[in-house]
């Protein structure tokens, strides 16, 4: 089992949300990450402070391979809209990196 | 956040929006920009809130990311001097100098600017619904069948009118009761196009027609004191409450004597009643007498308790504040209802003069309903067949086509996608003549006789030798204004003595008929004509009258039974 980092971004412009929108997909995304915490996958995560530049959340996730990973990060991208980039982490990297 | 928790979020979402443009508003100073400071909190609360879970005070937390997101919005594109600018009157505005007396809420504020006089309807509703109601570009658009980019063009354009005429969230317009009849316009439009939605396969568009109550909700929260939105929510609320009742399970229009009152949705007839309690504390505008007809029919217990003559007067009563095609037509509606279609059909006669009123398809439907109550088929059939020709709405259509098919002389085609439906022009008729089949048949497949029994041929004589099937006629007509018209048929299907069938070959219009022949009692013969026909180009529109003419046509056939039977009487 490995760890990766999945950094989630949204389109420029972003797209629009409706408040119906926004709630269906608030509780979609929340159990999607209530899901990846269930199964122990999710180590830690970070989001941006709204205003910055780049990526807007970042996971650190377990997975089984880099296969397995890239499959986290489609169920994530259907779950929140973003466009992922998936990175394994190298050893060590965590314990000195770990977010929260 | 679990799924329980998506409609809180959702109402909270919808209380939300509204206040976050406008705050963003009064630090950006243009729409644009608000828009985006909103729009960004929203993703934010979804990035951070989906981890981290909903904060104690959902809306301080979204007020604070959005005013952030506006203030760096302005100090990045580096206009901060300009904005002071433009901000002044606002600021001064703040301090209570050169302040909306009548406006007192930035969420009003904004509904207010989004209804400015400006802008076109159109536009005013697109930037209502997307700056005020939070709906996206795309939800819009499939809200009024319009293409995305027509709906976003609009948007933009009103954005665009609104910054070059310099107008902004606190300019020195008039106080709100000004601008209040136009809000309530662009308010009940957007209900409307949601209840009864002018075209399409779906009767009603819930989306929009609930985005119109909701509306409705906060103008009355916002400004108590006014009579006219308690009216309009009370009007909406009454109409909402049979949202679920208005279509039956395959999606078939119900009237209302047709909907099960047991489903009505009794917590927003208590609302509307409440509202309409609120609204009669004001003048006895439109809204309310609408309001009140509305709780007439909501209040009711059965179809058969609903008190028309009160209805009635209350439509005079309309109609003195309202003069309009529109509503004398539901007036005559009600007097049908209250004193029967006899009494209403005059009205609908003096009616139908409107030329507004002509081209829509509500008036005939109407006459062809109380002709359909009193016996007047062919009548009832003709105003079917006009409404059919102007219903754009497909749920209409169908209970347009149904109630036609359902008149006792329409002829039952036996396909549910009938003629009606598609409207290609058919018609027919049946008598029984007392007369052999054979000797009939003979008869009708010698078009020489057809001056003795059909009005209208000026002359007739043999286009070809051929005998049966393929026998071909030169035929003069009288056409309109007594003009000659071909008429040229030939045989297509030759079937002694059961079938005959032929196509007009030559004219304007040129139908394809069928002669029907079966045994009824006592050597009697049962006959029924049909003429069927694809109008192209041109005559597409002139189907109506065409209908008309034919329909004329198969009648023809009483003429043919008197004069086979006067020939030989029995």
């Amino acid at each position: 089992v490995s760890e990766f980092l999945l950094l989630g971004a949204r389109s420029a412009p972003s797209p629009e949300v409706s408040p119906s929108r926004a709630a269906r997909d608030l509780a979609a995304l929340a159990a999607w990450h209530r899901w990846l915490r269930r199964w122990g996958l999710l180590r830690s995560y970070a989001v941006r402070p709204p205003g910055l530049a780049g990526p807007r959340v970042c996971l650190i996730v377990r997975a089984a391979g880099p296969a397995a990973a890239r499959r986290l990060a489609a169920g994530w991208e259907q779950a929140g809209g973003y466009q992922v980039t998936v990175m394994e982490l190298c050893d060590g990297a965590i314990s000195k990196g770990r977010a929260r | 956040v679990s799924d329980g928790d998506e409609v809180a979020l959702a109402a909270t979402f919808y209380e939300e929006w509204p206040r976050l443009v406008a705050a963003a508003l009064r630090i950006a100073g243009d729409l644009q920009t608000a828009e985006d400071a909103a729009q960004d909190s929203f993703l934010a609360a979804l990035d951070k809130w989906a981890l981290a879970g909903v904060p104690e005070r959902p809306g301080a937390w979204l007020m604070t990311v959005c005013r952030n997101r506006a203030r760096n919005a302005v100090r990045d594109a580096g206009r901060a001097d300009r904005k002071a600018q433009s901000l002044r009157p606002l600021l001064a505005g703040q301090a209570g100098e050169g302040a909306l007396t009548g406006i007192a809420d930035d969420r009003l504020r904004l509904i207010a600017m989004c209804c400015h006089p400006l802008l076109s309807t159109n536009a005013q509703v697109a930037l209502t619904l997307r700056m005020v109601a939070g709906l996206t570009t795309e939800e819009i658009a499939r809200g009024f069948h319009t293409p995305i980019p027509t709906i976003a063009q609009r948007i933009a354009r009103a954005k665009r009118i609104l910054a070059e005429n310099r107008v902004t969230f606190a300019s020195h317009d008039p106080v709100m009761h000004g601008r209040l009849p136009a809000i309530l316009d662009v308010i009940y439009l957007i209900f409307n196009e949601g209840y009864l939605a002018a075209a399409g396969g779906a009767l009603t568009r819930g989306d929009l027609a609930f985005e119109g109550y909701r509306l409705c909700c906060l103008l009355t929260q916002l400004i108590p004191g006014e009579a006219a939105p308690w009216a309009l929510r009370a009007l909406v609320c009454f109409h909402l409450s049979r949202w679920n009742t208005r279509t039956g399970e395959d999606g078939e229009l119900l009237t209302l004597d047709a909907q099960d009152r047991s489903r009505w949705d009794r917590a927003l007839i208590a609302d509307g009643v409440h509202a309409l309690a609120q609204a009669r504390h004001g003048g006895r505008g439109p809204l309310l007498l609408q309001a009140e007809l509305a709780a007439c029919h909501a209040t009711a217990p059965s179809s058969d308790a609903t008190d028309w003559a009160a209805i009635v007067v209350l439509y005079d009563e309309l109609l003195a504040v309202e003069d309009s095609p529109v509503v004398a037509l539901n007036r005559a509606v009600a007097v049908a209802m209250a004193s029967g279609p006899a009494a209403a059909l005059p009205l609908l006669d003096d009616l139908a003069s409107d030329a507004a009123l002509a081209r829509s398809h509500r008036i005939w439907a109407v006459r062809a309903d109380l002709h359909r109550r009193l016996g007047h088929t062919l009548a009832a059939l003709d105003d079917y067949q006009r409404a059919l020709d102007l219903v754009h709405n497909d749920v209409e259509r169908r209970y347009l086509t149904d109630a036609g098919r359902a008149s006792p002389a329409a002829p039952d085609t036996g396909n549910p996608q009938g003629r009606l439906a598609k409207q290609m022009p058919h018609t027919e008729h049946t008598v029984t003549i007392d007369r052999p089949a054979r000797e009939v048949f003979d008869y009708l497949a010698d078009g020489t006789h057809n001056r003795e029994w059909r009005a209208g041929v000026l002359d007739i004589a043999r286009a070809n030798s051929t005998t049966g099937e393929g026998a071909a006629y030169r035929q003069v007509l009288a056409g309109p204004g007594g003009r000659r018209i071909d008429g040229d048929y030939r045989i297509t299907v030759f079937d002694p003595p059961r079938r005959l069938e032929f196509l007009v070959t030559a004219g304007p219009a040129r139908p394809a008929g069928v002669f029907e022949l079966t045994d009824g009692t006592d050597r009697a013969t049962v006959v029924r004509f049909s003429l069927d026909l694809r109008p192209t180009g041109f005559m597409k529109l002139m189907t109506p009258m065409i209908t008309r003419q034919m329909r004329r046509e198969v009648a023809q056939l009483e003429t043919l039974k008197k004069v086979l039977e006067q020939a030989d009487p029995r």
